[in-house]
């Protein structure tokens, strides 16, 4: 036991993840989680459920932009593999011998992928979409449209957000397993930004983005999101 | 004995529609009350955004309504009132107490805000928690239809 510990605690930790990368991953989980609260709870101040929606959509353009410029475990070009690979990364887990990987595995990184899209369609749907008597929450792209492009945007919102409850508990299952059962700590690496060094199949050790970039991809977000907004209403 | 029998045949068939009357009654009534508080609010959320001048008065008058409203409101959606034109969720007669409680919440709140509010910027910190009651209970309590 003690070996262990000592062993472990004494392994060589490599960078997997930088601190513009766990930043955004912890402030979108914080918003969504908010976003979620507010709509349940705070319906006597609609303007926090809607700053959730802006949050929303300024974080996954700025992982968008992230994705090409920053770090290189969070540069899709990275962790993105043709379907093929998928697949066979996930017959090799089923089979107990895959490769491991010190970013997103190939499952993961679809995942990653999906729980962006379907934060995105929620945030885009919540830009039209309004309560039934448009009074008392309203997007701001909802006044100029018909009542049925409104109910069209409110299902959306709504089917997005049961899509998303899958993919959040598909999301923490496969974080689970990968912690139980393979002995990955990967829930302390989005933490610290660190792993262990091991024969990681697709890089020794991460390069970190750029502080400077990360910031620049922050206010671009924002830009894209309000003057997107602005140009549409 | 067979005047007996018509008396109580008679006597269930009006029984039966004065039922059935007052179910549609209670549906139309909750209905207009209802669409009154919508057409009340329209305008106080014109002020609210700035679209309109903010008129004391009128803001007034439109809690005094929500909470005339919310005392009436809970005694018209009877059980036999489910069906019909209607876009009362079923669920608000599994959860009738939980669903009576925000008419009542909503009067109070009325109540509270008509007494708070005095200018435009006491309006646009109260009224918005008003409106909250209307939101919480139609986002678990009515469906589209
Ligand atoms: C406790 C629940 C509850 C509260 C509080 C509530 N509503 Fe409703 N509202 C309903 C239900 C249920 C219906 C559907 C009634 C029906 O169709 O039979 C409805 C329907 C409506 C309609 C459509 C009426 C029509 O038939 O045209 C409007 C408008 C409306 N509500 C506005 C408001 C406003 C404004 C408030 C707040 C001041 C409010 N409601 C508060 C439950 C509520």
């Amino acid at each position: 036991m003690t070996d262990a510990t000592v062993s472990s605690s004494a392994a060589p930790q490599v960078l997997a993840w930088d601190g513009p990368t766990r930043l955004f991953k912890w402030a979108l989980v914080a918003t969504v989680v908010s976003a979620w609260v507010s709509n349940k709870y705070g319906a006597g101040n609609v303007a926090w459920h809607v700053w959730n929606g802006y949050a929303v959509l300024v974080l996954v353009v700025f992982r968008l932009l992230w994705g090409l410029v920053g770090g290189s475990t969070a540069r899709f070009a990275g962790f993105l593999r043709a379907p093929l690979a998928t697949i066979r990364y996930g017959l090799d887990l089923l089979r107990g011998r895959e490769a491991h990987y010190l970013g997103h595995n190939p499952l993961g990184g679809w995942m990653v992928m999906v729980l962006l899209g379907l934060a995105a369609v929620m945030g885009l749907s919540g830009l039209f979409n309004a309560d039934t008597d448009r009074m008392i929450i309203e997007g701001p792209l909802s006044a100029k449209l018909s009542d049925a492009a409104v109910s069209l945007a409110h299902r959306i919102h709504h089917q997005a957000f049961d899509l998303l409850l899958i993919a959040i508990v598909l999301h923490l299952a496969a974080v689970a397993f990968h912690s139980v059962v393979k002995k990955e700590r990967l829930a302390p690496a989005m933490v610290t930004g660190r792993k262990p060094a091991r024969d990681y199949a697709d890089m020794a050790a991460a390069t970190p983005g750029s502080i400077g970039l990360a910031i620049g991809c922050l206010v671009a977000a924002g830009l894209i999101v309000w003057g997107g907004i602005w140009i549409a209403r | 004995m067979k005047t007996l029998q018509i008396l109580a045949l008679v006597g269930l068939t009006a029984g039966v529609s004065v039922g059935a009357a007052f179910a549609a009654d209670a549906l139309g009534e909750r209905q207009t009350i209802l669409k009154g508080f919508g057409d009340e609010t329209r305008p106080v959320v014109a002020m609210m955004k700035g679209e309109a001048p903010f008129d004391l008065a009128k803001v007034k008058a439109t809690l005094a309504t929500y909470a005339e409203g919310a005392a009436k409101l809970p005694g018209l959606f009877p059980d036999n009132s489910r069906t019909g034109k209607t876009e009362a969720s079923p669920k608000i007669w599994d959860e009738k107490t939980k669903f009576d409680g925000i008419f009542a919440k909503l009067k109070t709140d009325s109540e509270t805000a008509s007494a708070a509010i005095t200018d435009q910027a006491s309006f646009k910190a109260n009224f918005p928690k008003v409106l909250g009651n209307c939101k919480a209970c139609h986002d678990d309590y009515r469906v589209k239809k």
